[in-house]
């Protein structure tokens, strides 16, 4: 016996690889053993065909060590939450932001919900953009830093941000009453000289596009569907609520692309690199852009006529403001998450993107379809899956500043599979194809009446500002 | 599970299966190879493994009966090439004309070794009739079923018949020139001598298995990324020196996944106690296209050449016939290598290459060498272009792209430069790729494997290719970022 361990060990002075190898994987394990169930989702682990390893391997790829649970023991508990939110990516965020953040994130998130109802009760009728987009759009990331009252310093940075922000609304809302009403009826006279320009008590069929449908092949992973009866987009109020006012789709030419900005993942970035567009509008564009990564990724962002220069999403808006801002994603998550979780985050990029740029009007650009051959073959890059998340996402439009509109009226065949001779794989344009979106894109544009489609001072300020503020309200108490 | 650089195959089945092979006494082993085997493929073809289960055992029943008679079995070679190559050619014609699926996984490659041991049976390359077991674990042998090597029978087995150790049958006939320098494998006395484990395989098959899995998942997989963008943004759209740049990251990714694979494939072999099965030898640094192809994928020329070739008379025959020869060599490699017409028409283009040097301009490569590097250099990518597109009008397209002026194409894609756009982001692949291509490079590498500065540089490549590999091919649909 004693012999045979001296022959292994001799046999191991002389594999100091094999060691290496084997000491580095089982001390990685163990490293990962203290976060499953807070940074590592198990769940539906299958241990026989997945190490543990790959885990942790897609962990790190979102940015997230082995060794970050133990900040985040010594922080607070709202790991859990996180490891509970099983869009990959989407729990990244708020694992980030709750190591080491705290106060930050904290006082961020709650100088929008505490400011903003704040700004409300003081006016009643001082729209604060900032204060309506971070109620709805964030309740996820409240609910965290509110359940674990974490820490003073959060706290008083709440008071202190809310402060302020009541005082900065409330005077930009007393202004907008005073010359509110002259302003309003010169507006409306305005508005009503655009042909394209409708009121109404309810949004007409003919507002947005309609979503393209397409043929089932009855292939799609449940588990990136939501059940048909899901309830989707029913704001009366805030930025995805309609007011009345609608606007019409327009032909419109490349001038008036001067001042929007495209996003969206590679196929976007065909869109820049393959068009003319590159010389007349802005870009902020990725491949592997995701509503999970949207602000987390670097993108391209390309001034007209000019090289791509990195820049996070919150850069991009920060950096200039847009008339109009197009948005087309979807394709990197077809297989992660369910439609509602993708809706979900739709939302709240649009509720953040409004936030950074009120006047701009947006456009949200259903997903290409993918073609025959990928649709009736995959689980995942099926138009099945594509149709549900356009629907879902399509309900955001409120038709007078956010717009659905469908390209594959364009681009597909008859029962919807993108055409076969315009892809090579199925899911990118041909690089010569790339025009007939430029030109879709020309003939959906909106021409709103100076101001009115936007949340400007004068836009009717008084019925829409005053709700949205009592919407804020109600979110935050609904979470305290 | 059945792809070496997923994490499944890492992390779960190798481990596991190594532990249980060294635990096992020696003359159980092959028992456990088998074993083990069967639940790797049936993992991957969960059908399919009925099929390879038939086929051993069918070739294990013909094989004795030609052991038992050698020359005088003729009948019965004859039933293995027509059952074996019955069961390959229906099957490829069945995956073209009814459903892709019905190729089974690396059935090209066990058919081959199958008719390899019924050849070596006849011929007395393998002296008798083997165990069931042992033909066994040799047909299915994990490390090679899917995606070779077509490694021999005499190259592990023959050395344990009735488990007792024989004096190696060292059958260097198969083996092309300078394919296994003593320096590559360490212990040459090994080399073609059956199979033995012991400390310094396991170090060197573990060297091995992790120098193939980064030249797959950082190198090839990667550089594969321009290969695919070319189809995407269409080929009609190409300028043409993006069009060339295809041809040479089509080439390299090509050449770094199979070697590659090949590498750990022969990595898991040495960790068995098997030799070490070359099946690349520096192609790219070959003088002439003759010689490329004696050590590009040296099991399978290696193969047509002792199993059809050799016996169809050679170059023994006179000019005419070595002609056809190679004629019906170059064919037969084309269909093996798949059933469309892309790969008949590349398989026809090599033959005439082949004839080409060989009679036409034999005497000016002579005398200027550079001229045969010239043409590995620039006519090997072309056909790799041809190996790559089945289809005839997006060839035709392709072709277009590379030589437009001689088609008077337009010059798209030369106004956005797209060609430096992907030379941004690609050329340090192409220069790891092209420096990799340098045989001193690789052997400097081998010769000091053992420095500590080496142990560190693997083992950071290891954990590299694992995280790469975790994000990118286990996860199907993560596989591409759109």
């Amino acid at each position: 016996m004693k012999n045979r361990f001296r022959k292994l060990f001799r046999g191991m002075r002389r594999t100091p690889l094999v060691l290496l190898v084997v000491i580095s994987a089982a001390l990685f394990v163990a490293l990962m053993i203290p976060g499953i169930g807070k940074i590592y989702d198990i769940s539906d682990w299958n241990p026989v065909e997945e190490p543990l390893l790959l885990t942790g391997m897609e962990r790190i790829h979102d940015g997230v060590w082995p060794w970050q649970v133990y900040a985040e023991e010594t922080g607070h508990d709202g790991s859990g939450e996180a490891g509970e939110a099983d869009g990959a990516d989407a729990a990244v965020a708020d694992v980030d932001g709750s190591s080491g953040l705290d106060g930050r994130s904290g006082a961020v998130n709650g100088s929008s919900g505490a400011g903003a109802s704040g700004a409300a009760t003081e006016d009643g009728n001082g729209v604060d953009a900032a204060g309506a987009v971070d109620g709805i759009g964030e309740d996820e990331q409240a609910e965290v830093s509110g359940s674990d009252g974490s820490s003073g310093a959060g706290g008083q940075g709440d008071d202190a941000a809310g402060s302020s922000d009541g005082g900065a609304s409330g005077a930009a809302g007393s202004a907008a009453t005073e010359d509110g009403d002259a302003a309003a009826a010169a507006l409306q006279k305005a508005k009503e000289s655009n042909p394209t320009y409708i009121h109404a008590d309810h949004m007409p069929a003919e507002v947005n596009d309609k979503v393209v449908e397409a043929k089932d092949y009855g292939l799609a992973d449940k588990h990136y569907l939501s059940p048909d009866d899901t309830v989707y987009n029913t704001d009366t109020e805030g930025t995805f609520a309609q007011n009345g006012d609608y606007y019409l789709f327009t032909d419109v030419d490349d001038s008036y692309l001067a001042d929007a900005l495209i996003i969206g993942d590679s196929r976007t970035e065909g869109l820049h690199g393959f068009t003319s567009m590159q010389k007349s509008t802005y870009f902020a564009s990725k491949e592997g852009l995701s509503v999970y990564n949207f602000w987390d990724k670097e993108v391209n962002y390309y001034e007209p006529g000019k090289d791509a220069a990195k820049k996070s999403m919150d850069e991009v808006l920060a950096g200039r403001t847009f008339g109009k801002i197009y948005i087309s994603l979807g394709i990197n998550e077809l297989g992660i998450g369910t439609t509602k979780k993708y809706y979900d985050n739709y939302r709240e990029i649009l509720a953040k993107i409004r936030e950074a740029q009120p006047d701009a009007v947006i456009f949200i650009e259903g997903m290409m379809h993918v073609s025959e051959k990928l649709s009736s073959t995959s689980n995942v890059f099926s138009n099945t899956i594509v149709v549900q998340r356009n629907t879902a996402v399509a309900t955001l439009a409120n038709g007078h500043d956010i717009f659905y509109i469908d390209m594959n009226s364009v681009l597909c065949d008859a029962d919807g599979n993108l055409q076969a001779d315009m892809t090579g794989d199925g899911i990118h344009l041909y690089a010569s194809e790339y025009e007939k979106w430029h030109a879709f894109l020309l003939t959906r544009g909106i021409q709103t009446t100076s101001g009115a489609a936007n949340n400007g001072a004068a836009d009717g300020s008084a019925a829409v500002g005053g709700t949205a503020g009592d919407g804020v309200t109600e979110d935050s108490a609904a979470q305290g | 599970m059945v792809v070496f650089s997923g994490l499944g195959f890492i992390f779960r089945f190798l481990p596991v299966f190594l532990v249980l092979y060294y635990v096992t006494p020696a003359e159980y082993r092959n028992a456990i190879l088998f074993l083990g085997s069967m639940v790797f493929y049936a993992v991957g073809e969960p059908h399919f493994v009925v099929l390879l289960l038939f086929l051993t055992v069918a070739d294990w029943l013909i094989g004795r009966l030609i052991g038992k008679r050698g020359r005088a079995g003729t009948v019965w070679l004859f039933l293995a090439i027509l059952l074996n190559g019955g069961v390959l050619i229906g099957c490829k014609i069945a995956s073209l004309t009814v459903d892709a699926t019905l190729l089974p996984l690396g059935l090209s490659f066990y058919i081959f070794k199958m008719l390899s041991y019924e050849a070596d049976l006849y011929r007395g390359v393998i002296p008798r009739s083997p165990a069931f077991i042992d033909a066994a674990a040799y047909f299915t042998m994990f490390p090679q079923v899917t995606e070779g090597p077509i490694m021999r029978y005499s190259d592990g087995f023959t050395d344990r018949v009735g488990g007792e150790l024989m004096p190696g049958h060292a059958s260097h006939a198969h083996r092309p020139r300078h394919a296994v320098p003593a320096d590559v494998v360490g212990h040459s006395d090994i080399v073609g001598h059956g199979r033995r484990v012991h400390a310094d395989g396991i170090e060197d098959g573990l060297i091995c298995f992790i120098i193939g899995l980064s030249m797959k998942v950082l190198l090839a997989d990667r550089i594969e990324y321009l290969w695919n963008a070319l189809s995407t943004i269409g080929y009609a759209s190409i300028s043409t020196p993006l069009a060339w740049m295809g041809a040479y990251a089509y080439t390299f990714r090509l050449y770094f996944d199979f070697w590659g694979y090949s590498m750990m494939a022969a990595g898991v072999g040495m960790m068995l106690g098997f030799p070490f099965v070359r099946n690349f030898a520096h192609p790219y640094a070959s003088p002439n296209i003759t010689s490329f192809y004696r050590d590009w994928h040296v099991t399978l020329g290696a193969w047509f050449r002792d199993y059809l070739y050799i016996p169809l008379g050679g170059s023994r025959g006179g000019t005419g016939r070595t002609i056809f020869n190679l004629f019906l060599v170059w064919l037969v490699t084309g269909l093996w290598h798949g059933g469309t017409l892309n790969y008949v028409i590349w398989g026809l283009v090599l033959f005439v290459l082949i004839v080409w040097e060989k009679f036409v301009v034999r005497g000016l490569l002579r005398r200027f060498p550079f001229l045969g590097h010239l043409h590995v250099f620039l006519l090997i990518p072309l056909t790799w272009v041809i190996f790559a597109i089945p289809d005839m009008t997006q060839l035709r397209i392709y072709f277009s792209r590379l030589f437009p002026f001689l088609v008077h194409a337009s010059a798209a894609g030369m106004e956005n430069g797209d060609f430096v756009k992907y030379a941004k982001l690609t050329w340090p692949l192409f220069i790891a790729s092209a420096v990799l291509c340098i045989p001193a490079v690789s052997e400097w590498f081998w010769k000091h494997r053992k420095h500590p500065a080496m142990l560190v540089l693997l083992l950071a490549l290891f954990w590299m290719s694992v995280y790469v590999s975790a994000n990118s091919g286990s996860n199907a649909f993560m596989y591409f970022s759109y």
